[in-house]
């Protein structure tokens, strides 16, 4: 077996850690289910390599960061994507659940990154960041179910945005 | 995804070429084009916002009524992009 996960700080926070924000460690289901699930795949004998991806991913915010940091970066009156953004942006990069397929990137032109998770029709689902410790996020699954919100965001991933993840690569 | 204003500008293409169509794009956007997302009105009116024509310049128009809430609009964003061809140039 070999399995190699790459992690901008050296720890994957949300694999580790309760994305409760709590600091009280793992204190729910979701995220202990979460963490037998990743433990479980982790020593499976299916070999995996998630540095490449992660990496494409750094570099296209990095290039998205340089392209819509100027105002009216789209020729539409777009606002310019902060520093404050970029940087939100990183750490949701960093704080991915590593069992998760990596998502497009874009720049919104409200100034917010956005990540995209697109399985076909019927099953999206976006967040965006704009450096304001909230992360604003919507999406349609099966059955047509719809849901968006949003959600104080620091350091880990909330629960309800891992689990609206899981429910979209459920079906 | 709308601009801030909340007024996405589209222009309506109905009987339009290919070239025709790329040449509206390529007016505004010159060298920059990259490419163009097509989607039809009745997609427009499911997704329960509205369509403005203003013809300036000609065949112009805006995609209006989006919510307020940040959440809401990105939803309706997902319900328009779902629904509509894009077309890299």
């Amino acid at each position: 077996m070999s399995t190699a996960i790459q992690s901008l700080n050296y720890i994957n926070s949300n694999f580790l850690m309760s994305p409760s924000n709590s600091g009280r460690g793992i204190d729910n289901d979701i995220s202990w289910n979460f963490l037998m699930e990743e433990i479980q795949r982790l020593w499976s004998p299916k070999s995996i390599t998630f540095g490449e991806p992660l990496y494409g991913l750094i570099t296209s915010l990095f290039g998205m960061y340089n392209e819509c940091s100027a105002p009216d970066w789209d020729g539409y009156g777009a606002n310019p994507i902060s520093e404050e953004a970029y940087n939100e942006a990183f750490k949701i990069i960093d704080s991915l659940p590593s069992s998760i397929e990596m998502p497009e990137i874009s720049c919104e032109p409200t100034g917010e990154i956005a990540f995209e998770w697109n399985r076909g029709k019927g099953h999206i689902f976006a967040i965006s960041v704009g450096g304001k410790n909230r992360i604003t996020y919507a999406g349609i699954f099966a059955g047509n179910n719809k849901v968006h919100g949003s959600e104080y965001f620091e350091e880990f991933l909330p629960p309800v945005i891992i689990n609206n993840l899981r429910r979209l690569y459920s079906y | 995804m709308p601009p801030p204003d909340r007024r996405l500008s589209v222009f309506i293409i109905s009987g339009l070429n290919e070239k025709q169509i790329w040449s509206i794009g390529e007016a505004l956007r010159d060298s920059n084009l990259k490419g163009r997302a097509d989607i039809i009105a009745d997609s427009v009116y499911k997704a329960e916002l509205d369509i403005e024509v203003d013809n300036n310049p000609e065949r112009h128009a805006e995609i209006v009524n989006w919510p307020e809430e940040k959440s809401a609009i990105m939803l309706k964003a997902i319900e328009l992009a779902q629904n509509a061809i894009l077309l890299l140039k």
